[in-house]
């Protein structure tokens, strides 16, 4: 262990590491570029290199690419990778209200703690983890699945059956292509390209990206950019209080970690589920996607832990716990490197030189976020003019690398404006997204637990396993809190409770405040704002 | 909260969130299930019982706007609408010129326009700096996908 400490200390190898971890930020922060897409890339190079060289530079890209996604979710409200889904709930409100960089200073601190965490964890406890990762059969997966959908359909947005209804359309998206069983073609329509499925950052670049240009150019004659550009000083001296309550890191960092050696389960699902419990918790639960800084803490800490905690499973037992440790596990196989437990005795210099590498990469995201951050938050100041056609030749980059198909392109576009209906009818897309996201692991799960059901009964398949049963009580658990919550919250507001410091803002959750209808005659907030561009138009 | 006021219409009082969503879930479900009818058997499990809870969740929103009646602003104001809608248009006009000319091009010819249309009124001077900035802006992104990261971009007549 200390022998791989020091190997991960040499200067050169540090220098690698660096060179990863600013690699996996620009990789993170670029939509539709993914953390897979870069260790994918990085491997080639890898060959040439020893193998502790590699695979140093391949743990701090990875580990960078997991902060980076956060910095176009916290500042244009685009997750780069599904990772940051949840980060940004509250990171784009943050930048909203002029705290951009706050959001980004706070992501980048609560990447370093869970990066360290969960790296900590892969040191000390790989074997018992391991272990607990193989309880988990498909029936777990499945209820698992559910269980981040019933909670994204109750955090995001007013209603929860719209959530709902957002998160099963997501999922009914996600059988698009061959079917996982019996190998039928569904809803292709007869498009080719429609056969392997609907690629997911084509999916995250059209629901996120498009219906955001689309209200920025909506809301160009009132807000001429995103936010205002953060000045004050000592901002991370201010932040930093703030953002480190411990509690809420510990929480985030352990779910992160155990959410993140499952296999296929990974980090949308840690952030998301670290995320729903730092809102249960927090005093200021009210705060939550109105800009919330223990929303992006909780969020950041959860998706960073569980990176390197899926190399769990991937370098005990060689089975991958995410995309990107799959590749990392055909480059340690490409550099004649078997998993397993005997890796840890026969090559202990270069795993251990690994591990800490992911943990020293937290370290420098930290730096490197905090460094970097007065110069990434300046695109909230960059006008519309010049932003929106930069990002929408950014999405189309991103939706095309994928395959290399301009079909994503359409596709993409046609996702993003099917998107922008949905946000206008008060259907939130995070849901969605989240159900193409969980699709194939709820539908391989319920498939398999069918079969195995085949052999018993379906009782003892899906409800009587002990995991099963704690899911599926947390599951219930979970609608009847959101069900009560809202129903107090609902009484507060008629009370007239509400906090007139906590204005509802609509950009939280893709709807509207509701507005009462007007007696005939009086003119309505609408009816203002034409009136302003209407005259607008004629000044020009 | 949905409201409702005795100056609203039978027509006007449901048109909500609910009404539309639940709407949209209900042809959604409907759509699919009929989409999906011949599929074998475990191919089609997965999809129906999804279709059949859009369905499901759409008729429980749908008789919630009717019961909960308030009208909500769902759309934007006319102008707003209207930058939408030619935002759209331009963006469909990007792609259709991106297979022909090659991202570089499209990307600059794209950028130039939106810029030209948000901007304020123009002058040569501005003109002349809104060409520069679009051709330095995809000059930047294609040297840095195309050249630097190795990541294939659209090809055309031109780059």
């Amino acid at each position: 262990m200390i022998e791989g400490l020091l190997a991960s200390l040499q200067p050169m190898h540090l220098l690698y590491l660096l060179g990863g971890v600013l690699g996996g930020v620009l990789v993170g922060c670029l939509p539709g570029l993914t953390a897979t897409m870069g260790t994918a890339l990085l491997v080639p190079f890898t060959f040439v290199m020893e193998p502790t060289a590699g695979l140093v530079m391949l743990g701090g890209l990875y580990i960078g690419a997991m902060y980076g996604d956060a910095i176009p979710a916290c500042l244009v409200n685009i997750p780069g990778t599904p990772s940051s889904l949840a980060t940004s709930f509250d990171g784009f409100p943050m930048t909203e209200k002029g705290q951009g960089r706050r959001a980004l200073i706070a992501a980048c601190f609560s990447s370093a703690v869970g990066a360290v965490v969960g790296g900590v964890a892969l040191l000390l406890l790989s074997p018992p983890l391991a272990a607990l990762s193989l309880q988990f059969g498909p029936p777990e997966f499945f209820w698992l699945g559910i269980l981040a959908l019933t909670i994204m359909g109750s955090i995001v947005g007013k209603s929860f059956l719209r959530g709902i209804g957002a998160g099963m359309f997501g999922l009914l998206l996600s059988t698009i292509g061959v079917a996982v069983s019996g190998g039928e073609t569904r809803f292709t329509f007869d498009q080719y390209q429609l056969m392997g499925g609907i690629s997911l950052p084509v999916v995250l670049i059209g629901l996120f990206a498009i219906p955001q240009l689309i209200k920025l150019i909506e809301g160009r004659r009132t807000k001429s950019s995103i936010g205002t550009l953060d000045r004050e000083k000592g901002v991370l001296r201010k932040t930093l209080p703030r953002a480190a309550n411990p509690v809420n890191l510990a929480r985030s960092s352990v779910l992160g970690t155990v959410i993140g050696i499952l296999p296929g389960a990974g980090s949308p699902i840690a952030a998301l589920i670290s995320y729903n419990e730092a809102k249960r918790w927090s005093r200021n639960k009210r705060q939550f996607g109105k800009g919330a800084i223990e929303g992006v803490v909780a969020s950041e800490t959860a998706n960073n832990a569980a990176a390197p905690a899926s190399m769990v499973p991937t370098l005990t037992l060689g089975v991958p716990g995410s995309s990107p440790s799959a590749v990392i596990l055909g480059a340690l196989l490409l550099h004649g490197l078997r998993p397993g437990g005997e890796l840890f005795q026969t090559n202990p210099d270069i795993v251990y030189a690994f591990i800490w590498a992911m943990i020293i990469g937290g370290l420098l995201v930290f730096v490197v976020g905090v460094l970097f951050s007065p110069l990434l938050v300046s695109v909230v100041a960059v006008p519309v003019q010049i932003l929106v056609p930069a990002i929408a030749g950014l999405a189309v980059v991103g939706s095309f690398a994928i395959r290399n198909n301009i079909f994503d392109v359409y596709l993409m576009f046609i996702i993003g404006v099917a998107g922008y209906l949905l946000t206008k009818v008060g259907v939130p897309v995070a849901p969605v997204a989240l159900g193409i996201i969980l699709g194939p692991i709820v539908e391989s799960g319920l498939d398999t637990a069918l079969s195995m059901a085949q052999g018993s009964s379906y009782m003892e398949v899906f409800v009587l396993r002990p995991i099963s049963a704690g899911l599926i009580l947390l599951t219930v658990a979970s609608i009847v809190w959101t069900v009560l919550s809202r129903r107090a919250e609902r009484r507060r507001q008629l009370a007239g409770e509400d906090d007139p410091d906590e204005p509802e803002d609509p950009a939280d959750t893709g709807e509207e405040p509701d507005v009462p209808e007007p007696p005939r005659g009086e003119p309505t907030g609408q009816a203002t704002v034409e009136e302003t561009d209407q005259s607008e138009v004629r000044s020009r | 909260m949905t409201t409702q006021t005795d100056q609203t219409s039978p027509i006007e009082g449901v048109l909500n969130y609910n009404l539309f969503s639940g709407l949209a879930f209900f042809l959604l479900g409907a759509g699919a299930l009929q989409a999906g009818g011949s599929w074998g058997e475990r191919a089609w499990l997965f999809p129906n019982v999804l279709s059949t809870g859009l369905i499901v969740v759409g008729a429980v929103l749908v008789v919630s706007a009717l019961l909960k009646r308030g009208r909500q602003r769902m759309f934007p104001s006319w102008g707003a609408a209207v930058d939408a809608a030619w935002f759209i248009a331009a963006v469909v006009g990007y792609f259709v010129i991106l297979g022909g000319l090659g991202y570089l091009v499209a990307t600059i010819t794209f950028m130039f326009a939106v810029s030209l249309v948000l901007g304020g009124r123009p002058t040569l001077l501005s003109l002349a700096i809104k060409l520069l900035s679009s051709a330095a802006g995809a000059m930047a992104l294609y040297a840095l996908f195309a050249l630097l990261l190795n990541v294939p971009l659209p090809e055309g007549t031109w780059l």
